[in-house]
């Protein structure tokens, strides 16, 4: 029977993509755009779409050449296999320090919103069982989790974002067309971070359905754009670039301000804490399984379900390292900096070049005999 | 269909070798004394030994089980032909002597289900089965006639799955009646019925019921294959097979649909579903089914599409708010209440205030005090069980604010959480509600709305790994874009005209229902 066969298709990829880019970066993102330029942020985040287009573009060419292949085994067909093992190691360490990172962040807000007595490490840790759960399941079982959660995210936060428009001031958008090409460079890395979760297609890609659409996966790029676009536009709206630099995180700020007279719930909390939760978790599940499924190839080991919880203490301390919450964006900006733009940029990069000259060669091998 | 040989083909020559290793012996007296051993100290066996023939040299004896026989045919078609007419009107004595199971078999008893048997063994199953052994003297077969009949319950309207409009008929507790329920429906040679005999004692009677084009042959292959690996001593009702074949047992969830209506089980075997008869009960099993299926009710298409649509509509909400309501109140009042308007967490601040208890146990208490309400109501006979409901509801409600144990907001949330579980169609599905609604309770108890969520995501990460045979439990919620068709029939019920195809989960090449034959005109008046 089609029993746990671990195959996505082409459209569950889209949806694991998407909902694994939004999280942690889009609570934050105003606040970092306005600390660089203080207008257009919009155009730093339309180019930051086509950097992040061209990334995944990579991405999706090394699925597309090696289909059905694990990420680890093109690592070591493309950089020889002692080089694979490090680089898979590093993935794992950049996945256990990205989990830590948005898992503490995630804690901080729980805390603020929710639960102000509870004690962060509560939070945390069982947030990460949960993910434990899902990565003993599979990638299937992501994949349908995925097409399940992503219409009815997408459209109540586009709802609450649209209801947040009842009273604001689209004067606060203005000027236009002011930005230099320099600010418009320094304005990438910060938006970069509410992009990451993209480099899980490379570990699902092995488990795609029809590895040829791969290509397909830009799609879900341009819809997290889009979407960030309007959490923008929403929130300077709202704020306005000078006050939007005093809130720690404006794009929850937003929904305090939205009123609706007669109203059963008086604000809108509840509905926006729950997307909360169900938008970091289909984060952190993908990369927690990124991670699990990139531990059983270095491994060798078979049985997938029994590597997932030995993560958790790991993620746990990485969640710990950062003394205090502006110490934790300090941590992040750099890790996105240094750390991710290698692992998620550089190193497909490396790789795709190694196995299209590894093509070429090929052929021409093949045409002198 | 070279899968339909390889499936069944082997089978029906299964059949045709009998069970046991006790040949039948060409002596009456050696076949009779094995069978009467076997039978010691039952003594609803009816032995009747008779005399065949003009001159009664030919011995014979007639072996059935009182009250699984239908007498009638006993006695005017066996007995009577064996004893009587076989005098009035002799056959040729030689052939009598030579062909003597052939002119008894086809010359003179006059039943329709006839057939021989070559062991012992397969002879007695039969006759428990309540079918007539007719054992002859000098013949190495027994001939079996097919008597069964016995006292059983009319057709009558199921007690489960009530409808204000659609038949009235509800399975009984015998197979060949349900079957026959179906084939009333189905008048098509396609529509197949497959027997099997489960269980190393009970041999129960279980039939495998398809539509032959219709049908994913993956199903039936894996049907047939977790069938036979069936090895118990007893199937009792279709809940056996139900937990026998399913794809995870772990799971509260329900995996396989089971139902009392002949017109829903017709329904699912149209869509292409598989249908499992058990005898003795009347629930028969629908797979594949997922949790879809289980939120539907046979009214839904027998009425018009809008009224459908909001009714179905209602029922999905009705599901959340018995699963999240006393949950959601928990997570705001402890740990939330900016949540709330004020003047209503003034309202609601001033219902609890003589409340000693936090809302968690509040909840806790009234949930399992109205569960063992309705447990109980359920075991009472009929009236009392009704009491039962009144007086717990209402008498023992209103005691208990009039007492400050618990806040009357709180009666009103877990009652309006009882009602909303009533709506579920599918009782198995409902009490999988129940459950999931207490962990919630406990998990909001603990971590407020955040728990909420995190239980949320674990029971749906659950669901989704959920699969009945094959078929994801969260189609079409999870499917691919391409296949979304089917949210057609999900969360609203789109009109009978627009639904040309059966749902995706069936084979691909008999996709289609429906044909638009109406002119093009029609109805572009309005």
């Amino acid at each position: 029977m089609k029993d746990n066969s671990d195959i996505i298709s082409t459209n569950q990829m889209i949806f694991i993509l998407a909902l694994a880019m939004i999280s942690t970066g889009i609570l934050r993102l105003p606040r970092s755009l306005a600390d660089v330029v203080p207008y257009d942020h919009w155009i730093i985040l339309l180019v930051t779409g086509l950097v992040i287009t061209a990334v995944i573009a990579i991405h999706a060419w090394i699925v597309k050449l090696r289909p059905g292949v694990e990420y680890f085994e093109i690592l070591g067909e493309s950089l020889s296999r002692p080089i694979a093992y490090i680089v898979a190691l590093a993935y794992i360490v950049y996945f256990i320090g990205l989990n830590g990172l948005i898992v503490r962040i995630f804690g901080e807000t729980i805390k603020v919103y929710l639960l102000t007595k509870t004690p962060i490490e509560v939070i945390n840790v069982s947030l990460l069982i949960s993910c434990i759960y899902l990565s003993r399941k599979g990638v299937e079982v992501l994949g349908r989790l995925a097409a399940f959660l992503f219409p009815i995210v997408i459209t109540v936060s586009i709802f609450l974002f649209l209801l947040s428009f009842i009273n604001t001031n689209f004067r606060n958008l203005l000027p236009v067309f002011q930005i230099t090409p320099v600010q418009v460079l320094r304005g990438i890395p910060v938006t970069i971070l509410s992009f990451l979760g993209i480099e899980v297609l490379l570990f699902f890609g092995a488990n795609l359905e029809k590895p040829r659409e791969s290509m397909k996966s830009t799609i879900a790029v341009a819809a997290v754009a889009l979407f960030y676009l309007l959490v923008i536009v929403a929130t300077f709206a709202q704020f306005g670039p000078v006050q939007i630099k005093k809130l720690v995180w404006p794009t929850l700020d937003v929904f305090d301000t939205v009123q609706i007279p007669g109203l059963f719930i008086e604000n809108v909390q509840v509905v926006v804490m729950s997307a909360w939760v169900i938008a970091v978790f289909t984060t952190i599940a993908p990369l927690y399984l990124a991670g699990v499924i990139t531990a059983k190839s270095v491994t060798g080991f078979k049985d997938q379900a029994s590597l997932a919880p030995p993560f958790l203490p790991f993620i746990y301390f990485a969640s710990l390292i950062p003394k205090n919450l502006a110490h934790v964006y300090e941590v992040t900006d750099k890790f996105t900096f240094y750390f991710a733009s290698i692992m998620v940029g550089a190193i497909p990069l490396i790789v795709l070049i190694s196995l299209l000259i590894q093509a070429r060669s090929g052929k021409g091998a093949k045409g002198n005999a | 269909m070279s899968l339909w040989e390889r499936l069944f083909g082997k089978k029906s020559e299964d059949t045709d070798t009998d069970i046991g290793e006790i040949k039948v012996h060409r002596n009456l007296d050696k076949n009779f004394g094995i069978i009467k051993d076997m039978l010691k100290d039952c003594d609803d066996v009816l032995y009747r030994e008779i005399k065949i023939g003009i001159e009664g040299n030919q011995r014979a004896v007639v072996i059935s089980i009182d009250g699984m026989t239908d007498e009638n045919v006993l006695d005017n078609h066996i007995l009577k032909n064996l004893m009587i007419n076989s005098r009035i009107a002799p056959p040729d004595i030689g052939i009598f002597k030579r062909q003597i199971g052939d002119a008894v078999k086809d010359k003179t008893l006059s039943a329709a289900e006839m057939k021989e048997v070559g062991t012992i063994e397969q002879a007695v199953l039969d006759i428990l089965i309540g079918d007539t052994a007719v054992i002859l003297d000098n013949y190495d077969k027994i001939i079996i006639v097919g008597t069964k009949g016995w006292e059983m319950r009319d057709v009558a309207e199921p007690e489960t799955e009530n409808v204000i409009r659609g038949p009235r008929q509800g399975f009984i507790e015998t197979l060949r009646v349900n079957t026959a329920l179906i084939r009333r429906r189905i008048r098509d040679h396609k529509f197949k019925i497959k027997g099997y005999q489960i269980g190393r004692r009970s041999q129960t009677d279980v039939c495998v019921l398809y539509i032959e084009d219709l049908a994913d042959e993956d199903v039936l292959e894996e049907l047939d294959k977790r069938l036979k690996a069936i090895d118990i001593d007893a199937i009792i009702d279709s809940g056996y097979i139900e937990q026998l074949v399913e794809d995870n047992w772990r799971s509260i969830f329900p995996q396989i649909q089971n139902t009392e209506r002949p017109d829903v089980a017709t329904a699912a075997l149209y869509e292409g579903k598989v249908v499992i008869v058990v005898d003795n009960s009347p629930f028969v099993l629908i797979i594949p089914s997922g949790f879809n299926a289980m939120m539907q009710s046979a009214e839904d298409y027998y009425e018009r599409w809008g009224i459908a649509t909001f009714i179905r509509a209602l029922r999905y909400f009705a599901l959340l708010m018995a699963i999240y309501m006393p949950a959601l109140y928990i997570a705001v009042t402890t740990f939330h209440p900016q949540m709330l308007p004020a003047k209503l967490l003034i309202s609601i601040a001033a219902n609890r205030a003589g409340v000693p208890f936090p809302a968690v146990l509040e909840a806790i208490i009234m949930v399992l005090t109205l569960e063992i309400l309705r447990e109980a109501g359920i075991r009472l006979p009929g009236a009392i069980g009704q009491t039962i409901g009144i007086v717990g509801a209402v008498i023992i409600g209103q005691a208990a604010v009039d007492a400050g144990i618990v806040g009357p907001i709180m009666i009103i949330i877990v009652s309006i959480t009882a009602v909303a579980s009533f709506t579920i169609p599918s009782y198995n599905l409902a009490i999988a509600a129940r459950l999931l609604r207490l962990v919630l309770i406990i998990a909001s108890g603990f971590l407020g709305l955040y728990g909420v969520m995190l239980i949320t995501m674990l029971a749906l990460v659950h669901l989704c790994s959920l699969k009945s045979f094959g078929v994801p439990y969260l189609t079409p919620f999870t499917a691919p874009i391409g296949q979304r068709s089917d949210l057609k029939d999900a969360l609203l019920k789109a009109p009978l005209l627009s639904m040309h195809y059966r749902e995706t989960t069936v084979r691909k090449s008999e996709r289609r229902r429906m044909l638009d034959h109406r002119d093009e005109n029609f109805n572009k008046e309005g």
